[in-house]
């Protein structure tokens, strides 16, 4: 990215998503896992919104899987964090922890 | 498992009205959703919804072109006026401006519906050097470039006379484009996301590019550079840091790089440039042959103000294993050994 960008909450929770996947990232789990994990239910056409904006940045990236014609046919994309995409995520984890470090409203508040 | 195919008209408005790149496999995806049990209003939720969001995107998007078109209807005779004053000032850009044209060109664009206009004609006479010093100048909105405008008769015939009058001209062009030179300092990031593809590394790592030409360019740390390929022209404005260049043959293209306020032309070769300063480089030729425009004018600080038949500057050849130093008004060159210019990239590891 030539110019710093902060990611934005879809962006955080779908780039987690994809790191928890691991191999198996793609646009139906992806939504399952932020559902199953933060209770917010994301359009499929969301989720693949912003898999494309981070592709663009170049904070993941995909790959082509296997077509079956319970899927009609069509291959899955499969997603994988780059090592930038990464460092990003790091980088606004502590940015996010360094913030709410030593606020009574949010004691007891984390799982 | 259900067998029934999912809603055949809700994949139609997917695929008629969906923006997404992967709209194969996000239809790929709610297929096997469908057929592992979910609901028709399921399946219809995520295509309207998508179908929905794509809109909204693509009218974010495009906000700024139907606002153009809805003020266009009117005031068509300004505009044609507009349009004429736009040619006449391409024509003088590409000829080089005089001192005086400049700050008039600058008064000029102070309307944004001049600078629109002449960013416009420009893409459409597909003229490349001429974007770039305007980009200089003014930060050009990919959208003027990317949707042309229909043009009228009268101006027809006028973009025919400055196409023939600017045709007769390439001599004088060549050693017109020397950005940061006619009008200035160049303002980082004018030229850049509106026009070509940017490449930048970050403080801690140099970074490895290869061009749709097979060029290959190592960036130092801290480097940005913007690659802008139009038809006959491979255009590289490098506006920060350090880059190695070994710029492939191609007959049909000249390879040309905007630096530190100077042109540099190579057919094909290896050669390391960096700004030292705002408008200082040091360029090393490791393999080739490359020429170097000076920034002639740069000393005085004033426009270049050169016209057709002028004494214009002899450009300095430069052969394998040679330095130019460069700052503004003055360059310097010297021979280096194998190992002297080795050593010039020793930070590519």
């Amino acid at each position: 990215m030539g110019r710093r960008e902060f990611l934005s909450q879809h962006e955080l929770l779908v780039m987690l998503a994809v790191l928890r996947l691991g191999r198996e990232a793609y646009g139906v789990p992806i939504g399952a896992e932020i559902a199953e994990r933060t209770g917010r239910e994301m359009l499929l056409g969301s989720v693949y919104a912003t898999l494309d904006m981070l592709e663009r940045k170049g904070l993941v990236a995909s790959r082509l899987g296997e077509a079956t014609s319970k899927r009609g046919g069509r291959a899955k994309t499969y997603f994988k964090l780059t090592a930038m995409g990464l460092r990003e995520l790091r980088e606004a984890q502590r940015g996010l922890q360094a913030l709410s470090e030593g606020l009574p409203e949010l004691q007891g508040v984390q799982s | 498992m259900r067998c029934a195919a999912p809603p055949r008209l809700a994949n139609w408005l997917l695929e008629r009205f969906g923006t997404t790149s992967r709209l194969h496999s996000l239809l790929g995806d709610l297929a096997e959703e469908y057929a592992n049990g979910r609901s028709r209003g399921w399946y219809w939720r995520q295509a309207l919804g998508t179908v929905a969001l794509d809109s909204v995107r693509t009218l974010r998007t495009h906000a700024h072109s139907l606002s153009f078109i809805v003020t266009s209807v009117t005031g068509a005779k300004r505009r044609d006026r507009t349009r004429e004053d736009a040619f006449a000032w391409v024509a003088r850009v590409r000829r080089g401006l005089r001192a005086d044209e400049a700050s008039q060109l600058q008064e000029w664009l102070k309307r944004r519906s001049h600078r629109e206009c002449i960013a416009r004609l420009a893409a459409e006479g597909d003229s490349p050097e001429t974007l770039a010093v305007l980009g200089e100048i003014f930060l050009i909105n990919p959208e003027w470039i990317d949707a042309p405008q229909r043009r009228s008769p009268a101006i027809n015939v006028l973009a025919a006379l400055a196409a023939t009058f600017i045709s007769a001209l390439p001599l004088i062009y060549t050693h017109h484009y020397v950005p940061g030179l006619i009008l200035g300092p160049a303002i980082e990031g004018s030229f850049t996301e509106t026009m070509g593809t940017v490449y930048a590394s970050d403080r801690r790592t140099t970074r490895r590019v290869v061009l749709a030409d097979g060029t290959h360019v190592v960036m130092n740390r801290a480097t940005r550079m913007i690659i802008l390929y139009i038809n006959n022209w491979r255009s590289v404005l490098l506006t920060r840091g350090e880059a190695t260049f070994t710029v492939a043959r191609d007959p049909l293209r000249g390879f040309e790089l905007a630096a530190g306020g100077h042109l540099i032309r190579t057919v094909a070769g290896t050669f390391n440039i960096h700004l030292t300063g705002k408008d200082a480089m040091e360029l090393t030729v490791l393999e080739g042959t490359v020429t170097v425009f000076p920034a002639h004018a740069s000393a005085a600080g004033a426009p270049v103000a050169l016209e057709g038949g002028t004494n214009l500057p002899v450009p300095r050849q430069l052969n394998a294993r040679q330095m130019l130093i460069s700052e503004p008004g003055t360059e310097s060159e010297k021979s280096l050994s194998q190992l002297q210019a080795q050593a010039r990239i020793a930070w590519q590891g």
